[in-house]
Parts: C-alpha cells; structure tokens; sequence
C-alpha cells in the first residue's frame, strides 16, 4: 500500500520550483513524479523578438544566481557567428565575474544546505560571510544580483587597481573561513548524520542519465567546460577540477567547498596577469550589435560552465538584415539534474526529501507546502516544510 | 578525442557532415538512419547527451541533438521532420537522459514522439488550451503585431499557422486593437455564412 | 490604536512567495534575514505558511500557472493583511512584458498596498518598503 506525498509547488526554487508527487511504501520513496512550469515565462520565444542588445538582459534574467553566466554564453554564441575577436582585457574581466559569481552561488547553496538540515548557525554564518562577495560583485559592476557586466564584443566596465586592492583583500579573509568551513563539512556529527551516505548516485547511473556539474563530479566523473573546451580566459589560466569519489550528498557539497578555493585562486591569477587593452571589440564601432546591424548566417553552440552545471546555448541566425537571432534554445544545468534526482531519492526515506533535493542545488528555499494524504481514511494532514523538519530530529 | 573521429563515427550514417573547430562537429541525417546513428555514438561510449533544439522551419521542423564526446567535443546531430504527420522518433533507450528533452519538443513544438514512455505536458499551464504551441512560427505576440499597420496584420492574419486566439490582449488603447478585432469578426462571420 | 494593531506593528510575521522570477528578489528578500541587515531584531520573522503570516511579500511576474496558487494563498490569509510586490517584476511583468506565459501585473491578480521596484531592490529597500507599508 502507497501513499503519495506532493512536495511543491512553491519550492527549493530550482531554476524553476517544480511539483514533485513522492510515493511512499511506509518510509520508503518507491517513486517520484514531477510537475515543471511554474517559472516558464515564454523567454525562448522573447529572445527571437528581440535585437541581440535587448536580448543579452533578458539572457542574463534567466536565473538571479547564475546571471553572468547566461549572459556570457549568450554573448560567446553572437560573437562565434560573427567571428569577433573580443579583446584579452574583456576575457580575464569576464573570468573574474563569472569566478565571482561561483563564489556567491556556491556560498549561498552551503547556507541553504545547512539549514535543510537544521544547521540554522551554519545558514546564518555562511551568508553572512557571502556578504564580502556581494560587496565585491557591487563595487565592480554596480549590482547585487543581474550584474549586465557582459556585451556582445566585450565588457561594460573596467577593473581598476583600486578595485584589484579590495578583491584581493575581501578574497584573503574568505580564504580562512572556506577552509574552516571545509573542516567542519566533512567532520561535524550533524553534518554527517545527514549527509553521509543518502542520495546515493553511483558512477554508471550519473553517465546514464547525463548528470551535469558537481552532482557529476561528486560521482567521480571529472569534466568541466571551463577545462575540456575553455572560453574566455580559462584557457590561461590553471586550475584543478575537484573530483570526489564519495556518491553522496556529502561528497558533492566537499566538491562544492573545494570549487571555492580554487575560484579564489584563479582570480587571484587573474588579476595579476591581466594585459592592459580595451574593454569592447574593434568591430563594434559605436553602437551595440543588434541596434544598427545584426550578425551573419550561422548557427552555433556555445557552452560555459555555471556554478550548477554546464550550460548550453545554440543560436541560429539569418543575416544581417536581422537584428535579433532567429532561434535561442537554452538548456540549463538543472533541468538535466532532475533524472538523478529521481534516482537518488529512491530507497530513501521521506525525511531526506530536503536534502537530496537540496544537494543538485536549487536556486532558492521558501515557503512549501506538503499534504499526506492516508489512501484508507482519505484524511488531509497538511504539514509544513518546517514540521518535516522537525520530523526529522 | 579529435573531432575527426567523432566525425567517423557518423560518416556512414550521415547525408552529410562538417567539422566547424576544433570543438564543433556538425552531421546531418535523414530520419531513416537517424537511431541507427544514435545507436553508433552510444556505443563507442559517448554517455552525454546536452539536449535536443527543435526549430519551426517553415514548412518542417529540424531537430538537433547535441552529444558531449571527451574533451569536450560536442557533436551536433541534425535531422529534419516533416510538418503534418512527421514524428520524432524517441531515443531513451539508449539515452535515458532525453526523457524531458523529448518531452520539452512535445509540449512547444507539438511534435509526436513515437515509443516516448511519458509523452505529458511539460511546461505549460494546466488550461493552456490543446493543440496551440508557442514555439510555432504562426504564434505571433501580440506586441509585433501592434507594431505593424492592419493591411500587414491582415495578411498574417490569411497564413493557415496564424492562430489568432492565442493572441494575448492587445493593449487596451492601441489603435490597432478595435480594427483587428472586427476584422476578425467580420471574416468570422463571412466564413459561417459560407 | 487596538491592542492586535499596535503588537501587529511591533513584530509582523511575512511569507514570501515566488511567483515564477529569476529569483534574484527572492535571494534579497532572504538575505533581509541575514546578519548583515537582520530583519529580526525588528521582530519580523519569515514564516512558512499563510495562516501565521500578517504580510505577503510577493516576487517575481506572475505566470499563468501560478496564479491560481497565489490566489489562494492571498485566501488563506487572516485578516488584516498586507500584500507587497519587491520588484519591478510584480509591478509592470518588467522585461518578460511580452512573454506568452504573463498574467499581468500583481495587482491585477491580488488587491496589493504597495511596490518596491528594483531589478532587484537592495534588501535595505526591501526592510524600508516593508516598514512604510505598516506604517499605511
């Protein structure tokens, strides 16, 4: 006899909150279904009505964490068409951002993940300390969040050696917290309870189902896009891939931790071998592509590498007569996560919803609501995210 | 891995392929060897599967599925759908990870996938009405259509993909609003007296 | 002022519902409650259902999968209550205007007493929107 649970909608917001129907054999997950569409909001289609300059801020609005790195792919695809070379200054100030970016996102999933698991002073500390990011993200390009950094030929703004001072400060003292923080992960007792050995997700399964990011990397499958086929400045650069063995929840937020460090040495690499130059390409003379004219015939794939996963852009476009592309298809990391989520909560009981949920990193965690509806007596119990928590101690 | 060897891998299958870069591998099949060419990538031992891009052409669909090989090659796997009772052939049997690309093209595009084991709504509304899929070219946005002029608007208007319901409220003061509407009523009417 | 609006004022209780955005709101909403600009110590808690919470603060443009969902969350509410759109999404759909899936501005959905526009708003914004929106 099964029971199912609906988790959702208003959710972990992923990329897109989804209504997920668990089915449980006492405690037991025996299956999982989903229902998307409560953030599709048509951007696909509003791409192809746009010229390619209006199109890089509805790019970049895809998602508030991941913003730089939309509206990077988006920019590397038009510039691929075109066959613009934008200038190495852009190139390590693109890098810096979207470094910058990982940071954040990474820090706040951290914060998120401590408090599915009633960590509520890690929550607490970790953004606190994501604070230092957010000032160095504002200070650069003048935004917390949906930064525009980005243009098709370059960048917006410059870094300055004032600028440089304060990263490379603000960059120092988070040093020391990641690394305690990369202590405590792997060795504090609440943190092990629940996150050793639950949302298993073993090598073979995550190559089946094309896991992306570091739900595959926690599974010992070592490929990042900023290695395999760099972009910007990373090909310059050097840097590691962490990889972890452990399959489980834990061993992807150590990968996540792990990721931090190295951002913040590639930064640092970045800005000292940074060359002078211009910040925007000698072809975009004046006026921004896709207001005067708009790209040649072509169609590519561009891919970056996300704080979540890889992310894919293929931008087709008609010629020049057109401003705008004539078809975007975005494809972000999340989406290709959620197979592996379904088969990560198999076998595991009710209570480690959350945190398996949590471990392929959502966007966000508000408000949710659950109903546990009894087959026999068709008795509604409505319970809270809060008293499934609570459930769970 | 080279490029030039994934583009071995779908020679014999292909109408025709293409090495774009270093990184980019391009191949067009038709749809009768297209699984066969899936069923060869799968078993050299390419795991990744990125996504499927379906684009309204026109007069057919096309429909490309992106592989990631190693080193980050990416394979680009194009072939074309006739529009009316063309279908897509489904591919999760041998890569279980296209189950919601698959569904994706269902929902937008309106494609039939032939053998997909869940072929429900994926992103669109629950009262989204059937059979009126955005990704169309014939689903116009209304604020394109505020900008043209009524002699322009009517000629999209006689295009047998325009689907005029699916217009979302033109603003309340546009001029073109009021015109459109009783064109539209009057051509309504016209057709029932026929 | 009644005994329940003056102790209403001292300490509003909020749920924050994200209705279908990039969520960029959404994180400086909650990071409103973090030690940076701690929201608490004005007595103001995050809460997780409709029936404990005084004020909605609503985020994002609302799609039309979502609407039906906010509606009855704004039901479930006790009065008196107060809906707030952080945002510009809320207040005018911002940039996905001409998007397919839009149902319209927030207060064409649910009856709302104030916006606080921004792409997004600073969370300082955010605790200033909410306290001129007590002060209502």
């Amino acid at each position: 006899m099964t029971f199912k649970v609906p988790v959702g909608p208003q959710h972990p917001a992923l990329h897109e909150p989804e209504h997920f129907k668990v089915e449980l054999e006492g405690e037991e997950i025996v299956d999982v279904d989903l229902r998307l569409g409560y953030m599709h909001r048509g951007i696909e289609k509003g791409l192809q009505d746009r010229n390619y300059h209006r199109g890089i801020y509805l790019a970049e609005r895809v998602c508030g964490i991941c913003s730089v790195a939309h509206s990077l792919s988006f920019a590397l695809a038009a510039e691929d068409i075109a066959d613009m070379q934008v200038p190495e200054r852009a190139d390590y100030i693109r890098t810096i951002v979207a470094e910058l970016e990982r940071l954040h996102s990474h820090i706040l999933w951290a914060g998120v993940a401590g408090e599915e698991v009633g960590f509520q002073t890690l929550f607490m500390t970790m953004w606190r300390d994501r604070e230092k990011v957010m000032d160095l993200l504002e200070m650069v390009t003048g935004n917390r969040v949906n930064y525009s950094i980005n243009r098709v030929g370059g960048v917006r703004e410059d870094i300055e050696d004032k600028h440089a001072e304060k990263i490379l400060k603000n960059l120092e003292s988070l040093e020391e917290d990641l690394k305690r923080y990369v202590e405590i992960f792997p060795s504090d007792s609440t943190v092990l309870a629940r996150m050793k050995d639950k949302g298993i997700l073993p090598k073979k399964k995550a190559q089946e189902l094309s896991a992306s990011g570091p739900v595959m990397r926690g599974s010992d499958i070592k490929r990042d896009v900023r290695a395999d086929d760099p972009y910007a400045a990373y090909g310059e650069i050097p840097f590691d891939v962490p990889v972890e063995t452990g399959e489980d929840v834990l061993a992807k937020a150590v990968v996540r931790l792990r990721e931090c460090l190295e951002s913040i040495e590639i930064i640092r690499y970045a800005l000292d071998a940074m060359p002078e130059g211009s910040l925007m390409s000698d072809e975009v003379q004046g006026m921004p592509i896709g207001v005067n004219k708009g790209l040649p015939v072509g169609e590519v794939t561009g891919r970056v590498e996300a704080a979540r996963g890889d992310l894919m852009y293929h931008m087709k476009s008609e010629g020049e007569e057109e401003d705008g592309p004539s078809r975007v298809k975005i494809r972000t990391p999340t989406l290709a996560n959620i197979p592996a989520v379904f088969e990560m909560l198999e076998g595991e009981s009710m209570a480690e919803v959350p945190i398996v949920l949590a471990s392929i990193d959502q966007c966000f965690s508000c408000t949710e609501r659950i109903a546990i509806v009894d087959k026999e007596t068709h008795e509604k119990e409505i319970k809270n995210m809060q008293e499934l928590r609570e459930m769970e101690r | 891995m080279k490029a030039e060897k994934v583009q071995d891998l779908v020679e014999e299958h292909a109408q025709e392929t293409e090495i774009k870069s270093e990184k980019r591998v391009r191949a067009l099949v038709d749809s009768e060897h297209y699984r066969d060419a899936v069923q060869e990538v799968r078993d050299f031992g390419v795991f990744k599967i990125i996504t499927m891009t379906a684009t309204d052409m026109g007069d057919e669909f096309e429909v490309i599925d992106h592989y990631e090989c190693d080193d980050g090659v990416v394979l680009d796997l194009k072939h074309k759908i006739p529009k009316g009772d063309g279908s897509l052939t489904t591919i999760t049997d041998i890569f279980p990870g296209a189950i919601f690309y698959e569904r994706e093209i269902i929902d937008l595009f309106g494609i039939e996938v032939e053998g997909h084991p869940d072929p429900r709504r994926l992103y669109l509304a629950d009262d989204w009405p059937e059979n009126k899929h955005p990704l169309r070219k014939g689903m116009y946005n209304y604020h394109k259509l505020a900008e043209k002029n009524i002699s322009e608007i009517k000629d999209i208007a006689e295009d047998e993909d325009f689907e005029p319901e699916m217009m979302i409220e033109l603003e309340k003061d546009n001029k073109n609003r009021k015109s459109l509407l009783e064109w539209l009523e009057n051509k309504a009417s016209e057709e029932e007296e026929e | 002022m009644g005994l329940e609006e003056k102790f209403k004022k001292k300490s509003p209780w909020i749920l924050h519902y994200e209705t279908g955005g990039c969520n960029g709101c959404a994180i400086e909403v909650v990071s409103a409650l973090t030690p940076r600009f701690d929201v608490e110590r004005f007595g103001m808690l995050k809460k997780a259902t409709p029936r404990h919470a005084d004020i909605l603060v609503v985020t994002g443009p609302v799609n039309k999968h979502t609407k039906e969902r906010l509606e009855r969350i704004y039901e479930q509410m006790p009065e008196p209550k107060h809906v707030i759109g952080v945002g510009t999404c809320p207040t005018s759909c911002n940039l996905y205007k001409h998007c397919y899936n839009m149902a319209g501005p927030l207060d064409d959905v649910i009856p709302t007493d104030s916006f606080v526009p921004g792409c997004p708003p600073k969370p300082e914004s955010i605790i200033d929107g909410v306290v001129k929106t007590l002060d209502l």
